[in-house]
């Protein structure tokens, strides 16, 4: 059992994602775009690091499934990268960003999914939406503070 | 399994409550009050299962996401998700989690949960949801949903 939620929680993990183009040149939506998109290329690389710094520290994530909702970035941590399992690998990650908006230092993001990754040498697929909330630190930077995601086909 | 997924999901969406328990430590901005109120406004009339008093606290380009649908855009989608879900709920409470306003005070967001019942059959179990809402303040001054999305949380 231990296998199968690990695999979910990482799909959960990963459902968003970022970069249709919006119509504006605003600098602040410009910033979302950029954060979803090191958001994205981070789990296409299967960077640990480089996904986690997309998060802010008190980040939270909202899972579907009937899963509870994750929060801070060490409890996320832990649920993607748990230290008794095998790691899960992203093999496709292809997602559109439907609406980005910012006003002062908060923006949040919408869009659709596709997930392929594999699991102890089984793949699993996912198709979803996601809405997310940034927040723009004090250095400019852009993060995830809030990711609540789904299915959009029913299962 | 008594619970038809849609319908625990446009539960979810129902979830805009927003309970004055909330606790926060830190004060309360005017802009963050504003919200708490349109909060508890259209959480009121969506225990009330009134369509007509729920939908002035939707933007007219407001969009909802929730399982294994289509995202929902425009009043006229949410007013239709809401007239084809409230006839079959007994019952619908929000409550919110957390809000917290930008610092332009003109955008919120908005964490919190749903607990709802269907009307049918007699006994039906409660079940309940999670979301997470974007506020937004119009032209005009007044706050309004422009984004939701939800998702069921684990059965009690």
């Amino acid at each position: 059992m231990k296998r199968a939620g690990t695999a979910a929680v990482l799909t959960f993990a990963l459902g968003v994602v970022v970069f249709a183009a919006t119509p504006d040149g605003d600098d602040q939506a410009a910033g979302i775009r950029r954060a979803c998109d090191a958001y994205v290329s981070a789990w296409r690389a299967n960077d640990r690091s480089a996904v986690m710094a997309t998060l802010t520290e008190d980040a939270v994530l909202l899972p579907a499934h009937g899963r509870p909702a994750v929060s801070g970035r060490a409890a996320i941590e832990r649920m993607w990268w748990p230290s008794d399992a095998p790691p899960s690998t992203v093999d496709a990650f292809r997602a559109t960003i439907v609406e980005a908006s910012a006003q002062g230092d908060l923006g949040f993001a919408r869009g659709e999914f596709d997930l392929s990754f594999t699991y102890a040498g089984s793949k699993t697929e996912q198709h979803g939406t996601y809405l997310m909330i940034l927040r723009r630190g004090p250095n400019g930077v852009w993060r995830i503070s809030h990711r609540m995601w789904d299915d959009r086909i029913a299962q | 399994m008594s619970i038809p997924r849609r319908t625990r999901a446009l539960s979810g969406i129902l979830a805009l409550a927003c309970a004055a328990g909330t606790a926060s430590a830190r004060a309360e901005t005017a802009a963050e009050s504003e919200v708490r109120a349109r909060s508890r406004g259209v959480a009121a009339a969506e225990e009330r299962l009134d369509v007509d008093a729920v939908m002035p606290f939707w933007a007219e380009d407001a969009v909802v996401h929730f399982a294994g649908a289509a995202p929902l855009v425009g009043r006229d989608s949410i007013r239709k998700m809401y007239a084809d879900a409230f006839p079959k709920l007994k019952s619908f409470r929000g409550e919110t989690t957390d809000v917290h306003v930008s610092s332009s005070g003109d955008m919120a967001w908005e964490t919190g949960r749903t607990f709802s019942t269907r009307a049918q059959p007699p006994g039906a179990p409660a079940s309940s949801g999670k979301y997470l809402l974007v506020w937004r303040k119009d032209a005009d001054g007044v706050w309004r949903i422009a984004a939701c999305a939800a998702t069921a949380n684990p059965n009690p």
